[in-house]
C-alpha cells in the first residue's frame, strides 16, 4: 500500500525542471521582491527595478531555449506516460518572451507615473512591493496559460493569472471608481471560473483525461460516430462551452467582454495597459492551443461545423467592440472597446488554426498572422495607453477633450499617438496594416472571404472613432497651455512608434519571415520529443456516451 | 551628384526625395527657411522629374506592353518575401506613368509656391506639419504612380490619404472637420475594395503557379490573363474578372470621382486651403484614372467590354450632372469643384470605349484637366485672398482693377472651357471623336450627348467670366492690387502650358501613345 502511494508521487528529473527555466524566471522575481522587501525594507524603486530586471533575465532564458525546443518539440514536467502539466515550447516561449517584454514596459510606465503624480505616488510607493508581486504574479499565470494543455493546470493557470489581476485593479484602495472595477471584475472571474470548471469537469467524467490533445481526439471519435444520441453531442457542446467561457472572459470575446470596459476605466493606467496586452496575448496562446487540438482532430471528419462558430464569435466580438466604442467619450474606455474589437481580429485566426497538417513542414499562415498581430498589438497598444497616461498625468483628464490641441501643446506626444491610432485602424505604412493584412491573407486562402469583408468593415467602422481622438489632437484646440512630459515617458511613446513605422514598412519582411519560420516550427503543437512517447491514455477506449448517460 | 543618381536609380531619389525635404522641413528654424524648403525640394523633385523624357521623347515604347523595352528606368528589389509569396519594391515608367509624374512634380512645385503666403491665412499655424505633409502628400502620389507592385501601389495610394486628411482638416475652411473625414471615409471605403481585389487577384494568380503581386505580370502573363478573364473562374458568386473590375472600379471612382461617389469633392475642395485644391484637382483625381488605366483595363479587358455600356453612361452622367450642378453654385470655389466633376466625365468616357482614341483623349484630358483646374483654383485663391469671400454674385468689374490677372483668369477659365487653341479642347474632342468611332452600337448617340456638355461648359463658364470679370467695376474691390509676381509666375506657367497643349498636342501625345497602344493591343489578343 505505502509502496503504491510511493510510486504514485512523481519526482520530475533535473531535464525537464531546466526546461521549463522561464516560469522559474517569474517565480524567482516574486520571491525576489518579497526577500528585497524584507531585507532592504518596502521599497517601491527596489521592486520595480527587481521587476524590470527579472523581466529582462526571464526574457534572456527565453531566448536560450528557443534553440533547445526548436523544431516543433517540445520539453517539460509529464507525470511519467502521463499528459504534460508544463510544457515548454516555442509557441510557449515566444508568448513568455513577450509578457516579459511587456511587464518591462509596464514597469517603466509606472515608474514614470510615480516620479510625475505627487498625489498617487504616494500610496504607489508605500505599497510598491505589494503592487509588483501581484503584477509578476499575474504575469506568472500568464506564463502558465500559454505553457499546458493539461485541464487542471488550465484552471490553476487562469486563476494565477487572475487572481492578483482583480487585486491590481482595485489597487488604489480609495478609489470607488476602482473598487467598484475589481468587484465587477472579480464576479465575472468568478462566473465563468465557475463554468469553466464545470465544463472541464464535465470532460473530465465523459473521457477520463485531462489532456487537451486526447480529449480532441476522444471528442471527434464520439461525435463521427452514427449511434452517438443528440443529448451526448449536446453535453459535449455544454461542457467544450464553458472551457471556452473562462477564456473568452480573459481575452473578453463577446458575450464574456462586459467587464473589460469597466476594468479599463476603473484601473489605474499602468494596469490596463497590463491587462490590454497581456492578459489578452496569454488567453489567446491558450485558447489557440485548445482550439488547434480539438479542431484538427474534428475537422478531418466534419466539415469544420466549429471552426465556423469560432469565426462568428471572432466577427461578433469585433463588430460588438468597433460599435460600442463610438460613442466614448473616455479615452481609456475606448481604447477598452478597441482592444475588445483586436481580440475579435485576432480570434478570427483561431477559425483557421486547424488547417495546417500535424507533423507537416507547411508553414500555418494562421499561426504566422496571429504572431505578427500579436507583436504588433503589443506596441500599438503601449503607444496609445502610453500617450493617454501621459496625457492624462498631465492634465489629470483621459476624456477625448485633454486630448485638444494636443498636436500644439505637445507636438511629438500627438504624432506618437497618432502613429498609434491609425496603426490600430490599420492604415498603411503602419505595423497594423501589415498585420491585418497578414492575418486577412490567411483567412482568404481559406475562403473565408466573408470574414475579410467583416474585418474590413470593422476597420472602416474603427476608422471614425480613432480618428475622433486624432480630431481632437489636431483639429480642435481650446488654447490651453503647452505641457512638458517626462522624458522617459516621450521616449517610451515614441519608440512604440518608430516600431510600429518599422513593422509598416522597413522590416515587415523580416518580421513575416521569421514569424513564417517560427509557425512552421509550431506543428504539431504537443509533439513530444524530448520525452518517450506517451503510453496508451488509460480512457484510450472510452465507454460509449450512451451508455454512460443511460440510467 | 551625377554618379549618386543613375538610370537604375532614380525613381527612387525623385519619390522620396519629398520624405527628405520632410525631414528638413520639420528640423527648420523658421517659417522663411520651412518655405524655402519646401519649395526648393518640390523644384529639385521636378528638375530631376525632367530628366524622365529622353526615352519618351524618342518614342520608345517597346513593341508590347510591359516589355522590358517599354518600362523604362525600372527598379526592383525583394521586400517581403517569405517562400513562395513575394512581395516586390517594384517601380518602373511607360507612356501611362511618365506624363502622370511630370505633371505631379510640376504641380506639387506650383502648389509649394502657393503656399508662400501661408501668414496670411485663415488657419496661420504649423506651417512645418503644413509643409512636412504636403511633402509626405507628394511621396504617396509619386510613389502610386511609379508603383508596379499591387501591394506596393497599394500602400502609396494609402500614404496619400492620411496627409490630406490633415491638410484638409488642420488648414482648410469653416467646415474644414466635415470635409476631412468625409473625404477620408469615402477613399477609405474604396481602398477597401481595391484591398479585397488586391488579396482575391493575388491567390487566383496563385491557382495557376503565379504567387506575384506584379501588375505587368498580371496583364500579360498568359496563364493568368486566362484565369483572369475566363468566364467559367468565379468568386464567391460571381464571375471573377467582373467582380474584380466592379470593386477596382468603385475603388477609383472614388477618386476621380465618378456619380454617385463624388460627393466628397465639392466639400473638401471648398474646405481645403488653394495648394491643396491645386494638388487635389491636379494630381489626386488623376489618380482614379490612372488605376484604371494601369490595372483595370490592360488586367480585366473582358470586364472592360461588359461594362463599357455602364461606364460611359456614367460618364454621360458626370458631364452632363457635373455641368449642370456647376451652373447652379454661387461659391467660386464649388462650381470649380463641380467642372472637375464634369471634366473627369470625359475621362471615364474616353476610358469606358476602349479604343486607342478614347484612352488617348482620356489622358490627354487628365493632363489638360491637370494645368486647367489647378490654374483655375489658383485664381480663385488669388481674388480670395484679396476679396475674403468666394460669392459669385458679390464680384463684378473684377477685371478693370485687376488687369493682369483679370486676363489670365480669362485664359484660365477658356482652357477650363475647351476653347480651342486651348488644352481642354483637345481632350474633350478627341473623347467625342473616339465615342463616335467606337465600335458599340451605344457609342454614337452617347457622344452626341455628350458634345451637348460642351455647350454647358460654356454655358457655366462664361456666365462666371461675366458675373465676376466683368461688367462696371464695384467700389469695394477697386482698390485690389493686381496679381503679384509669384501669383504671375504660377498663372503663367500654366497659361503657357495651356496655350502649348492646345496649339502643339502632337507634342503631348508622343509622349504616352505607344503605351497606350500596347494596351489596345492586349484586348486584341
Amino acid at each position: 500500500m505505502l509502496l503504491a502511494i510511493a510510486n504514485s508521487f512523481w519526482m520530475p528529473d533535473l531535464d525537464a525542471v531546466v526546461a521549463i527555466g522561464p516560469l522559474w524566471g517569474l517565480a524567482g522575481t516574486i520571491v525576489a521582491i518579497v526577500l528585497a522587501a524584507l531585507v532592504l525594507g518596502r521599497s517601491a524603486a527596489v521592486s520595480s527595478v527587481i521587476t524590470i530586471i527579472g523581466a529582462t533575465l526571464t526574457a534572456w532564458i527565453c531566448f536560450t531555449h528557443a534553440p533547445r525546443v526548436a523544431q516543433s518539440a517540445w520539453a517539460g514536467l509529464a507525470p511519467a506516460g502521463g499528459s504534460p502539466m508544463l510544457l515548454v515550447d516555442n509557441f510557449a516561449i515566444l508568448f513568455i518572451l513577450l509578457i516579459c517584454l511587456f511587464l518591462a514596459c509596464v514597469t517603466g510606465l509606472w515608474m514614470i507615473g510615480a516620479s510625475t503624480n505627487a498625489r498617487e505616488s504616494a500610496a504607489h510607493l508605500r505599497n510598491g512591493p505589494e503592487f509588483f508581486v501581484l503584477l509578476v504574479g499575474s504575469a506568472f499565470g500568464m506564463a502558465l496559460m500559454v505553457s499546458t494543455t493539461n485541464l487542471l493546470m488550465i484552471i490553476l493557470a487562469i486563476e494565477m493569472a487572475s487572481l492578483p489581476s482583480y487585486a491590481i485593479v482595485g489597487f488604489q484602495k480609495r478609489n470607488r471608481i476602482a473598487a467598484e472595477a475589481s468587484l465587477k471584475y472579480v464576479l465575472f472571474g468568478a462566473v465563468t471560473s465557475a463554468l469553466m470548471a464545470y465544463g472541464i469537469s464535465l470532460l473530465y467524467g465523459f473521457y477520463g483525461t485531462l489532456d487537451v490533445n486526447e480529449i480532441g481526439r476522444l471528442v471527434s471519435t464520439e461525435l463521427a460516430a452514427t449511434d452517438t444520441p443528440a443529448a451526448a453531442k449536446a453535453l459535449i457542446s455544454v461542457a467544450l462551452f464553458g472551457l471556452m467561457a473562462g477564456i473568452g472572459f480573459k481575452i473578453s470575446a463577446v458575450p464574456f467582454h462586459f467587464w473589460c470596459p469597466d476594468v479599463f476605466e476603473g484601473a489605474s493606467i499602468e494596469v490596463t495597459t497590463w491587462l490590454s496586452v497581456a492578459s489578452k496575448a496569454a488567453g489567446l496562446g491558450l485558447l489557440l492551443r485548445i482550439i488547434a487540438a480539438v479542431l484538427q482532430p474534428l475537422a478531418e471528419t466534419f466539415d469544420n461545423p466549429l471552426s465556423t462558430t469560432v469565426a462568428m464569435f471572432a466577427a461578433v466580438t469585433c463588430t460588438v467592440g468597433n460599435l460600442a466604442a463610438f460613442p466614448q467619450t473616455s479615452v481609456k474606455r475606448l481604447l477598452a472597446y478597441s482592444s475588445i474589437a483586436h481580440a475579435g481580429y485576432m480570434l478570427m485566426a483561431g477559425a483557421i488554426i486547424w488547417q495546417a497538417k500535424p507533423g507537416s513542414d507547411v508553414a500555418n499562415p494562421a499561426f504566422a498572422a496571429l504572431i505578427v498581430y500579436i507583436i504588433v498589438y503589443l506596441f500599438m497598444n503601449l503607444g496609445a495607453f502610453g500617450c493617454t497616461a501621459l496625457v492624462y498625468w498631465a492634465t489629470g483628464s483621459e476624456k477625448i477633450e485633454a486630448f485638444r490641441g494636443l498636436g500644439r501643446r505637445s507636438p511629438l506626444i500627438a504624432a506618437a499617438m497618432t502613429v498609434c491610432l491609425f496603426s490600430l485602424v490599420g492604415l498603411p505604412p503602419f505595423g497594423g496594416f501589415i498585420a491585418k493584412f497578414y492575418l486577412l491573407m490567411a483567412l482568404f486562402k481559406s475562403n473565408l472571404v466573408w470574414l475579410v469583408a467583416v474585418a474590413l468593415l470593422n476597420s472602416i467602422f474603427s476608422l471614425y472613432f480613432y480618428s475622433r481622438i486624432a480630431y481632437a489632437m489636431y483639429f480642435a484646440d481650446d488654447g490651453k497651455p503647452a505641457f512638458s512630459v517626462p522624458a522617459f515617458g516621450r521616449a517610451l511613446v515614441i519608440a512604440a512608434a518608430i516600431v510600429i513605422l518599422l513593422t509598416g514598412i522597413p522590416i515587415a519582411g523580416g518580421l513575416i519571415g521569421r514569424a513564417n519560420q517560427f509557425a512552421s516550427h509550431l506543428y504539431p503543437i504537443a509533439a513530444r520529443t524530448t520525452f518517450a512517447e506517451p503510453q496508451a491514455a488509460a480512457a484510450k477506449d472510452p465507454i460509449p456516451l450512451a451508455a454512460r448517460s443511460a440510467p | 551628384m551625377l554618379t549618386v543618381i543613375s538610370d537604375q536609380n532614380i525613381l527612387n531619389w525623385i519619390v522620396f526625395l519629398p520624405m527628405i525635404g520632410m525631414v528638413l522641413c520639420l528640423a527648420a528654424p523658421n517659417a522663411k527657411a520651412v518655405k524655402i524648403v519646401g519649395i526648393g525640394t518640390t523644384f529639385l523633385t521636378f528638375l530631376l522629374s525632367l530628366r524622365l523624357f529622353p526615352p519618351f521623347w524618342n518614342h520608345l515604347f517597346g513593341s508590347a506592353y510591359g516589355t522590358a523595352e517599354s518600362i523604362h528606368f525600372g527598379f526592383a528589389r525583394d521586400w517581403i518575401s517569405i517562400g513562395k509569396f513575394n512581395i516586390e519594391y517594384r517601380v518602373g515608367l511607360d507612356g501611362l506613368s511618365f506624363p502622370m509624374v511630370i505633371l505631379t512634380t510640376l504641380t506639387s512645385f506650383l502648389a509649394a509656391i502657393a503656399s508662400w503666403n501661408f501668414e496670411d491665412w485663415r488657419v496661420n499655424k504649423g506651417i512645418r506639419g503644413y509643409f512636412a505633409l504636403f511633402l509626405l502628400l507628394e511621396t504617396g502620389m509619386l510613389g502610386t504612380f511609379v508603383a508596379l507592385d499591387f501591394f506596393l501601389f497599394y500602400i502609396f495610394w494609402e500614404v496619400m490619404l492620411l496627409p490630406m486628411y490633415f491638410l484638409i482638416g488642420v488648414w482648410g475652411g469653416p467646415r474644414k472637420e466635415y470635409a476631412a473625414i468625409k473625404f477620408f471615409l469615402y477613399t477609405f471605403l474604396g481602398s477597401v475594395l481595391i484591398l479585397i481585389a488586391l488579396l482575391a487577384m493575388y491567390f487566383k494568380a496563385s491557382d495557376v503557379g503565379v504567387h506575384t503581386f506584379n501588375l505587368i505580370d498580371y496583364a500579360t502573363n498568359p496563364a493568368i490573363h486566362q484565369i483572369f478573364n475566363a468566364e467559367s473562374t468565379q468568386f464567391l458568386r460571381w464571375n471573377f474578372g467582373l467582380a474584380m473590375f466592379v470593386m477596382l472600379f468603385i475603388g477609383f471612382a472614388v477618386k476621380v470621382p465618378v456619380f454617385p461617389f463624388h460627393t466628397w469633392l465639392p466639400d473638401a475642395h471648398v474646405e481645403a486651403p488653394t495648394p491643396i485644391s491645386m494638388i487635389l484637382a491636379g494630381v489626386l483625381l488623376k489618380l482614379g484614372g490612372y488605376g484604371l488605366l494601369r490595372i483595370c483595363y490592360p488586367i480585366f479587358p473582358a470586364a472592360g467590354h461588359t461594362a463599357a455600356y455602364a461606364l460611359a453612361l456614367l460618364g454621360l452622367i458626370n458631364i452632363i450632372y457635373g455641368a449642370l450642378c456647376a451652373m447652379a453654385q454661387t461659391d467660386f470655389k464649388r462650381l470649380v469643384a463641380y467642372s472637375s466633376v464634369s471634366h473627369m466625365g470625359y475621362v471615364l468616357l474616353g476610358i469606358a470605349i476602349m479604343t486607342d482614341t478614347g484612352f488617348q483623349g482620356a489622358m490627354f484630358q487628365m493632363l489638360a484637366h491637370g494645368i486647367s483646374s489647378p490654374m483655375c483654383f489658383f485664381l480663385v485663391g488669388v481674388i480670395y485672398d484679396r476679396a475674403h469671400h468666394r460669392e459669385i454674385n458679390k464680384f463684378g468689374g473684377v477685371w478693370l482693377s485687376m488687369p493682369v490677372y483679370g486676363s489670365l483668369a480669362t485664359l484660365g477659365f477658356f482652357a477650363s472651357l475647351g476653347l480651342p487653341g486651348l488644352c481642354g479642347f483637345i481632350g474633350e474632342i478627341w473623347v467625342l471623336l473616339g465615342a463616335f468611332n467606337a465600335p458599340f452600337p451605344w457609342a454614337k448617340p452617347v457622344a452626341i450627348v455628350a458634345a451637348f456638355g460642351v455647350v454647358l461648359t460654356a454655358g457655366y463658364i462664361l456666365w462666371l467670366i461675366q458675373r465676376v470679370y466683368l461688367g462696371k467695376e464695384k467700389a469695394e474691390y477697386s482698390g485690389f492690387p493686381d496679381a503679384s509676381a509669384r501669383e504671375v509666375f504660377v498663372l503663367s506657367i500654366m497659361g503657357a502650358l495651356a496655350i502649348f497643349m492646345g496649339v502643339l498636342p502632337m507634342f503631348t501625345f508622343r509622349l504616352m501613345n505607344g503605351t497606350l497602344d500596347n494596351i489596345v493591343k492586349l484586348f486584341n489578343s
